[in-house]
């Protein structure tokens, strides 16, 4: 829980000041490392809110691309930890 | 006859649960996308934590600044080829206006003179597709949406795009796909210039127009604004009947902290 709030922190921190790859980048570790790393996709959404989204825009001029890629690899994810062997039942390394 | 409990089906609970959180999320974020209210509530949010960052910036650079000897030079070397490009730029816009200095006599009685306003850079994001720049002047200041923003005085690097009471968004000329009229050189050739990110751009001119490389690439308008100068020039020979030329902005906006908005409608 403890490891979690940190990592929460710095996701935090690099939604407010780093470029949108590297939120993408640490948002992608939280979700390998933590289950059901939600935290990720709020991440994600909060970045799209501070830079008012992207320049490019998806169907019905959805232009939140980070947040619909979050919530496209939080699924991929969900599948994927079951397969790493570095991942614990606890979610964890 | 023996009865068993029926072992619990942990796996489509766990699926439930997925496909539950990700629809709800999913709605959050439309409905987010097309609200008009969240981004001027995160921006007064995250503008807090900016101006917060600023003076911790500026002190952990004093602290590192005795065992960075090395880059202080290299910084020092930057700042001076810097003046130097900023030195060649306003010769060629000298030399451009000087040239239309007969044309516009006629016409002088528009002023050329006009106003910024210096804004901090509160948040750069980073490259396309998030190729946006948060600044700290917004509609308190009088800045409205068209207003160019420029890296000095006449370099130009993009527009505003959306404005909020404190902040405003800057859209980048050279953002990917970006197309911009622009005019090349001091022949005053018009022409459309795509942005390739990161302060590049690329145009395709007719092979029969002269260019060199170092020629100066203006935004059209009576002061010559400058967008770049031509760093390339791709000629695929007598089979092809246009030539590409790539050109980059002389400056790198990441590293810029100062920014200028010209106040168009204040003219």
């Amino acid at each position: 829980m403890k490891e979690r709030i940190i990592f929460n922190v710095i996701l935090l921190l690099s939604c407010l000041f780093t470029p949108w790859w590297f939120v993408a980048l640490v948002m992608v570790i939280g979700m390998i490392i933590f289950e059901a790393y939600v935290e990720g996709i709020f991440g994600a959404v909060f970045t799209d809110i501070l830079l008012g989204g992207s320049n490019w825009s998806i169907f019905f001029g959805i232009n939140f691309l980070l947040s619909i890629g979050a919530i496209l690899f939080y699924i991929f994810a969900f599948y994927l930890r079951r397969r790493l062997f570095f991942v614990s039942d606890k979610g964890r390394f | 006859m023996m009865t068993y409990l029926r072992r619990p089906h942990k796996q489509n609970t766990s699926h439930a649960i997925l496909w539950w959180t990700v629809l709800v999320l999913a709605m959050i974020i439309v409905t987010l996308n097309f609200s008009s209210w969240t981004i001027p509530i995160g921006q007064r949010f995250a503008q807090v934590a900016w101006k917060l960052a600023r003076p911790i910036r500026t002190a952990t650079a004093a602290v590192t600044l005795p065992f960075t000897s090395k880059n202080a030079l290299l910084s020092e070397n930057a700042k001076l080829k810097r003046s130097i490009q900023l030195f060649t730029n306003e010769k060629n816009r000298i030399a451009v206006i000087e040239e239309e200095n007969k044309v516009l006599r006629d016409v002088f009685s528009r002023s050329i003179d006009r106003s910024f306003v210096a804004s901090y850079m509160l948040r750069n994001g980073g490259s396309a597709p998030y190729d946006v720049i948060v600044l700290d002047a917004g509609a308190r200041e009088g800045i409205q949406t068209g207003d160019r923003v420029f890296s000095d005085s006449v370099t130009a690097i993009g527009v505003i795009t959306r404005v909020f009471d404190t902040t405003s968004f800057v859209s980048l000329f050279s953002s990917p796909t970006v197309t911009t009229t622009c005019i090349l050189g001091a022949e005053g050739v018009v022409l459309e210039c795509v942005g390739q990110g990161s302060g590049n751009y690329e145009i395709k001119v007719p092979r029969d127009i002269d260019v060199a490389i170092g020629d100066a690439v203006f935004l059209p308008g009576i002061r010559h604004d400058i967008l770049g100068m031509i760093d390339e020039i791709i000629d695929g020979g007598l089979a092809q009947s246009v030539k590409t030329l790539l050109f980059r902005a002389p400056v790198q906006v990441e590293k810029e902290s100062i920014l200028l908005i010209e106040a168009e409608h204040s003219q």
